[in-house]
């Protein structure tokens, strides 16, 4: 199958006036569409960075980065903004919901930024409110929502442009045993309906949902399995 | 988009209400204080435009040289026959000359009788050159009649009320004439940015006759009295005519005693008549003029405040940023492009702005009556009326609103999307330093305000309290009427017998007013009688003058009334005349011989100088006479206690003296105090501006100082909790913002030192600054910046730390 992702010899460093600090070193992954793959490994590894650099929201310092076969490590902020608008869909551990937004405006946003004429944009988000089963609370304020319903919401925003991918970065870390297996369960829902999820995160059983994972260490890929092999 | 953008926008203002009010409020207050200034300023610039052709109306004004060449006199008046002379004169250039002479009369209707400064003697084609509007009769025609005279509608109300004034008759009474005069026509009244003002406008015959007829009129080249003004033919250049004007001068105007040519000490010069308002302040005006000066001090005032305003709202701004961190990294996330953000934050502060501009147009309409009061102006606008305005406010909105939001939108814009989410983020040292910068940039502005309003109200206390050299107080002065200076010995004899008089005298002038006369003089020096160029000004007093003003005689003496020869021969000069006539000392001048005009005299005495003029005129060289005319004034000096009964008392003597007369009068020292009323608006301008501009000022420093300790909570918790004080913890916030108003002081001080300097410049007579007022002005604004911050950081200081650590 066709890959989405693909690093060779990608590389970050962090500098400060006295340290460098690298922060990947060498990585060489590669993601086919429809995957479903998780990173994982201590705090300070390097999951974040690298999927902040899969996400297009930073460059790698060397190395290359093949984003649905475009090389782009070298793109311009302006150049990966473009890309990432309806390629790429962001689940976050603390949710980034915009207080000031309703559940629907929130929903909303990534449409705006496409451009999208306004009844299109009625559409798709009620379909994704909908299907997340938060309709009902489309138009409350994300502070007047449980964890697991802004949870929600953030995973019909990821998904409410149909993007290639989805990037969660531990996204039941803030949530309870068991909405958080609700979030997980959507997920895979939406990885059987083809789309692609890298999520990072620390926890073996969410983990278990991914076909495979990629362990990090100081910077480093230090073993790829098949989630079989680590089933439980 | 732009929806959304209105959502966020709303939501931020119904959850930081206190951040958003901060900002409305400085931006309205500031907004509103720049519309008023716009108004008067754009008044200012209004003078005589309103004339269909006053690109080519110009006034003629006429100055006089001494032997150096310098100027000595410039008046804006000039000598009867030069209106006629230049038409004639300059025909293929000119289009029109016209006179206009100002007197104080009383007109008289049945009953009605007052006293009247604003009739003008005019030309008839006055109204070919002006554009005056007439609403009944024709202007030109009604001043070719001997009698005609023309009136304004508020004029007309007052004499006739709901009649019709044409037609109608009012009698004009000007020392012993009295003539009846035909109202023929009726104008509008005459606008308020016109550089004068005419209720009447009477026809020029009756001065022709005042003048012992035309031919006589039109060699009188010593009454520089006529406000003359012409108007060139379009397409013709001005400085055709200025080229002439030696020549023109040296055609009309007879050699004199020595030969020297009139080009030589006297020229005319050509004003354009939109200049007048702001640019002619000359020996003799028809009416006083403002200033260009005062037109830049408040347009720059308003420039300030509205910057200290748009100050404000970027350090709030950026200072609260962080709180918006976390949106701008996720739209940036979800696929915002920077652009998208710059325009986010750009719409946020024009709208803010144009919020502020609602309340700053309530404000300005609840302000506006009093300004206008203050101002003595009408400048009112009406937004519907004139959509020009409404365009220029919109204009004026998005100007506002995007240096205001320049900064902060260039500075959200930048963060990056990662740092925020991962936390990291930090607002950078060089935004900090920035904001700070600003601070101490609002503070040294609203300094150097405090400076200048603490200077000006300096220099004004020295000129009201100066010692003028003479007495100053008490001193009633009432017009002389021909009865009373004919009979002048008996009725003074008769005045001090009031127990409410001190003394009693007469003069041509009298202290408070200006030095225009003078005349030929020649003095005994070393090589006998020496023709002398100075201009000398001349009073013409009678016995008593120096008592009543209380004037120091140094040498000599006074004029004695048991001499004959003082009222035909004696002079006294002050010191000034002494110095530039050359004699060594006041006692030098004693007894030398003096020719000034036709007579032919000697020094009797030197009084000590003192100011005759306001003390923006420097004390020059004066000579006393007694004539047995040319008495315009009486000056009489009342006793302590007894002013009010005496004023009554004079009033009854004077309506026995003139029956049909109002009775009018004025004291020297309320006559000074006038002169000064210009600075003196300057002043409480000033002192309102800066009281805005501080204010401002206060709201941003509230509103910073509120930030910085809410995001310190945490550490003053700890802090607290290892054992600081209250006090320690106060100063520990307050420290960091007074060194920025400290910093502001030490930029404004040399600034305020230059710019008050040059004001202080204009005065003859003026205050140096002392460090004192340095030192005011820093304490005003440390004081209040003071109980700015603390009543913030007291507050956090007594914060209970757990309380503290809760909220974080």
């Amino acid at each position: 199958m066709e890959n989405i992702i693909k690093t060779t010899h990608l590389k970050k460093l962090y500098t400060t006036e006295e340290v460098e600090t690298t922060a990947l070193d060498d990585i060489n992954i590669e993601i086919k569409k429809g995957e479903f793959v998780a990173i994982m490994g201590p705090s300070g590894c390097g999951k974040s960075t690298l999927l902040n650099i899969i996400g297009l929201l930073d460059n790698p310092d060397d190395g290359q980065y093949h984003f649905l076969n475009e090389e782009v490590a070298k793109y311009s902020e302006r150049q990966r903004s473009q890309l990432r608008k309806g390629n790429i869909g962001f689940v976050f551990q603390s949710f980034n919901l915009i207080d000031e937004l309703t559940c629907y405006e929130n929903v909303e946003l990534p449409l705006l930024y496409l451009k999208l004429p306004a009844d299109e944009r009625k559409k798709k988000v009620v379909e994704v409110l909908t299907r997340m089963n938060i309709m009902h609370r489309k138009d409350h304020f994300p502070q007047q929502l449980s964890g697991g319903q802004q949870q929600r919401v953030a995973i019909a925003r990821a998904i409410v442009a149909k993007p290639a991918v989805i990037l969660a970065d531990e996204p039941t870390g803030n949530l309870d045993s068991a909405n958080g297996e609700e979030v997980m369960r959507l997920l895979e829902e939406l990885n059987n309906e083809g789309t692609t999820i890298v999520m990072v995160t620390h926890s073996p059983h969410d983990a278990n949902y991914a076909h495979r994972i990629i362990n990090l260490f100081d910077g480093k890929v230090v073993t790829e399995n098949i989630r079989e092999q680590f089933h439980v | 988009m732009l929806l959304n953008y209105l959502k966020i926008f709303l939501r931020n203002l119904k959850k930081q209400p206190a951040y958003m009010f901060i900002n409305i409020l400085g931006l309205s207050v500031g907004m509103a204080s720049s519309i008023l200034i716009f108004l008067f300023v754009q008044h200012e610039l209004s003078y005589d435009k309103y004339h269909e052709k006053s690109d080519r109306i110009y006034r003629v004004s006429r100055s006089f040289f001494n032997q150096n060449g310098e100027v000595n006199l410039y008046l804006a008046h000039t000598a009867p026959p030069f209106g006629p002379l230049m038409k004639s004169d300059f025909s293929e250039d000119l289009e029109q000359a016209v006179r206009v002479l100002n007197t104080n009369v009383i007109l008289k209707s049945g009953e009605k009788i007052f006293e009247e400064e604003k009739v003008y003697f005019s030309d008839p084609e006055v109204f070919s050159v002006f554009s005056w509007e007439l609403v009944d009769g024709n202007g030109e025609e009604a001043l070719n009649f001997p009698d005609g005279m023309v009136i304004s509608e508020s004029m007309a109300r007052k004499y006739f009320g709901d009649a019709d004034p044409i037609g109608k008759s009012l009698e004009l009474m000007i020392s012993q004439h009295q003539v009846n005069l035909q109202v023929r026509a009726v104008m509008k009244d005459i606008p308020d940015n016109s550089h004068f003002r005419a209720d009447f406008l009477v026809s020029m015959e009756m001065v022709t006759g005042y003048f012992g007829g035309y031919d006589e009129m039109m060699k009188n080249y010593g009454s520089n009295q006529f406000g003359t003004y012409i108007l060139l033919k379009e397409g013709s250049n001005i400085k055709n005519i200025e080229d002439q004007i030696p020549d023109f001068l040296n055609r009309h105007i007879q050699v004199g005693e020595g030969g020297a040519l009139a080009s030589t000490w006297t020229s005319l010069h050509l004003w354009p008549i939109t200049d007048i308002h702001l640019h002619s302040n000359l020996d003799s005006e028809l009416e006083p003029n403002s200033n260009i000066e005062h037109v830049y001090i408040y347009t720059a005032i308003a420039f300030f405040i509205l910057l200290i305003a748009c100050v404000n709202f970027m350090n709030l701004a950026t200072a609260r940023s962080s709180k918006r961190a976390l949106e701008v990294g996720l739209r940036k996330t979800l696929g915002a492009e920077k652009r998208f953000i710059i325009g986010q934050f750009m719409s946020e502060s024009i709208l803010m702005s144009l919020i502020s501009l609602v309340l700053a147009l309530v404000m300005t309409s609840l302000m506006l009556p009093f300004f206008e009061n203050f101002t003595g102006k009408d400048l009112s606008f009406n937004l519907f009326e004139q959509p020009i305005y409404l365009f220029g406010l919109l204009g004026f909105v998005l100007v506002v609103g995007m240096i205001a939001g320049s900064y902060p939108s260039l500075f959200l814009s930048s963060f990056q999307p990662v740092k925020v989410l991962k936390g990291t983020f930090k607002i950078g040292t060089i935004h900090e330093k920035l904001r700070a910068a600003l601070v101490v940039g609002q503070f040294a502005i609203s300094i150097i305000l405090i400076v200048a309003v603490l200077v000006v109200v300096h220099q004004l206390d020295f000129m009201k309290n100066k010692d003028l050299g003479f007495e100053k107080d008490r001193i009633a002065v009432l017009p002389a009427y021909e009865e009373l200076v004919g009979n002048f010995e008996n009725l003074s004899q008769r005045f001090l017998q009031h127990e409410g008089i001190e003394s009693v005298s007469l003069g041509s002038r009298v202290p408070s007013g200006r030095l225009l006369d003078s005349g030929i003089t020649s003095a005994e020096l070393k090589d006998g009688l020496t023709n002398i160029d100075i201009r000398l000004s001349d009073i013409h007093v009678s016995h008593g003058y120096m008592e009543t003003f209380g004037i120091e005689i140094v040498a000599g003496r006074d004029f004695d009334f048991q001499l004959p020869t003082d009222s035909t021969q004696a002079f006294l000069l002050n010191e000034s005349a002494v110095r530039a006539i050359g004699w060594t000392s006041a006692e030098d001048a004693i007894g030398k011989s003096l020719h000034y005009d036709a007579r032919r005299g000697y020094v009797v005495g030197v009084v000590k100088d003192f100011h005759f003029e306001s003390l923006h005129q420097p004390i020059i060289p004066m000579v006393f006479m007694i004539p047995d005319t040319r008495f315009n004034s009486v000056a009489i000096r009342l006793k302590q206690g007894f002013e009010e009964e005496t004023i009554a008392y004079l009033k009854e003597e004077w309506i026995a003296l003139k029956p049909d007369f109002p009775f009018s009068y004025y004291t020297i020292e309320d006559k000074f105090q006038q002169q000064y009323e210009s600075e003196e608006k300057v002043g409480v301008v000033f002192g309102f501006f800066a009281g805005i501009a501080i204010l401002i000022s206060v709201l941003g420093l509230f509103g910073l100082s509120a930030f910085a300790a809410e995001q310190r909570t945490k550490e003053i918790g700890v802090r607290k909790v290892l054992g600081a004080s209250v006090k320690s913890i106060v100063l520990l916030l307050g420290k960091d913002f007074l060194k920025l108003v400290l910093f502001g002081f030490l930029l404004a001080v040399p600034i305020a030192w230059f710019a008050m300097n040059s004001w202080l410049e204009s005065f003859a007579y003026s205050v140096s600054i002392s460090w004192g007022v340095f030192g005011l002005a820093g304490l005003i604004a440390v004081v209040i910046a003071t109980f700015t911050i603390s009543s913030q950081s007291i507050r956090s200081a007594l914060t209970n730390p757990v309380d503290s650590f809760k909220t974080n």
